[in-house]
């Protein structure tokens, strides 16, 4: 091992150090949370957690696969995936602004955005 | 020689496909990177580049993912596994050519992990259309650390006995 070698491991750390931290700041907590789930780089729906108390159960059907996605107040999760590494399921839950849970072969990626709440009650 | 060259580059695209299939059957237990690996097949790229050349550890790499992808049956992993392969040896190559004199093994398998990861990420978020998934890269940095320090210090040794054999 080199002089350079340590330098660059040095600096890996280092800009991974940055980054997390950067990441924290953007993955704040934020009071009106936003549930997107993208189908294949499309807007497939968007769930408003506030005022969310009881979870609920969402089924995506695609020609890649079935997957079923659970909400609840708090913030959501890949309940069940048909995909074979299992990976979402894996992930676990998600509960900030940001934070993104993604299942590869099936396409679909849930992400939680926090927007300023200019309405009282969003209903699907 | 050109019959002895042909044979070693079998044997050892073969044994990154073995190397390729076990690895996917080792999840890291870590689970805030999903789908982080060993990159044990990176070891046969890099002895491939050191001992043959860049030709060699490209056609290696290519021939690797395609036999692996058709033992693992994940037909989407191919793009993930190409990209890698491709880049990592790209960025190796480039590294080990012109700045061997600065980095030992260890440093050009460390370049070859970012690299790894970076090309797999950006096939991902192409793929789904979602820059977010870059989030998982401090993370992976980190991780491709060890697995790069392990990577360089096997190719060290293999490809010191390698050379003598060839």
């Amino acid at each position: 091992m080199t002089k350079w070698d340590k330098i660059l491991i040095v600096s890996v750390i280092f800009f991974a150090l940055i980054g997390m931290f950067g990441l924290k700041e953007i993955t704040a907590n934020d009071k009106y949370l936003y549930l997107i789930i993208e189908v294949d780089g499309k807007e497939y729906k968007k769930i408003s957690l506030d005022g969310l108390d009881h979870s609920k159960t969402i089924e995506i059907n695609t020609k890649y696969g079935h997957s079923v996605i659970e909400v609840d107040g708090q913030g959501a999760r890949f309940l069940e995936s048909d995909c074979k590494d299992q990976l979402c399921v894996k992930m676990g839950k998600i509960t900030k602004a940001n934070q993104t849970s993604i299942c590869l072969p099936n396409r679909i990626s849930i992400k939680l955005v926090s927007e300023e709440s200019d309405v009282d009650i969003v209903s699907y | 020689m050109r019959v002895k060259k042909i044979i070693y580059l079998s044997l050892i695209t073969a044994i990154g496909i073995s190397l390729h299939i076990l690895e996917s059957s080792i999840p890291l237990p870590i689970s805030t990177v999903p789908g982080a690996k060993l990159g044990l097949a990176n070891i046969v790229n890099l002895v491939t580049l050191v001992v043959f050349g860049f030709k060699e550890a490209l056609v290696v790499g290519i021939l690797r993912c395609f036999v692996a992808m058709l033992g693992t049956g994940a037909v989407t992993g191919l793009f993930y596994s190409l990209s890698g392969s491709l880049l990592s040896t790209l960025i190796m190559w480039f590294v080990y050519k012109y700045f061997s004199k600065y980095f030992s093994l260890i440093g050009v398998s460390v370049f070859g992990a970012l690299a790894h990861n970076i090309a797999q990420l950006t096939v991902a978020s192409l793929m789904i259309e979602n820059y977010l998934i870059f989030t998982y890269l401090p993370m992976m940095m980190i991780i491709s650390l060890f697995t790069g320090y392990f990577v360089g210090l096997t190719a060290i040794y293999t490809s010191n006995h390698l050379k003598k054999i060839i």
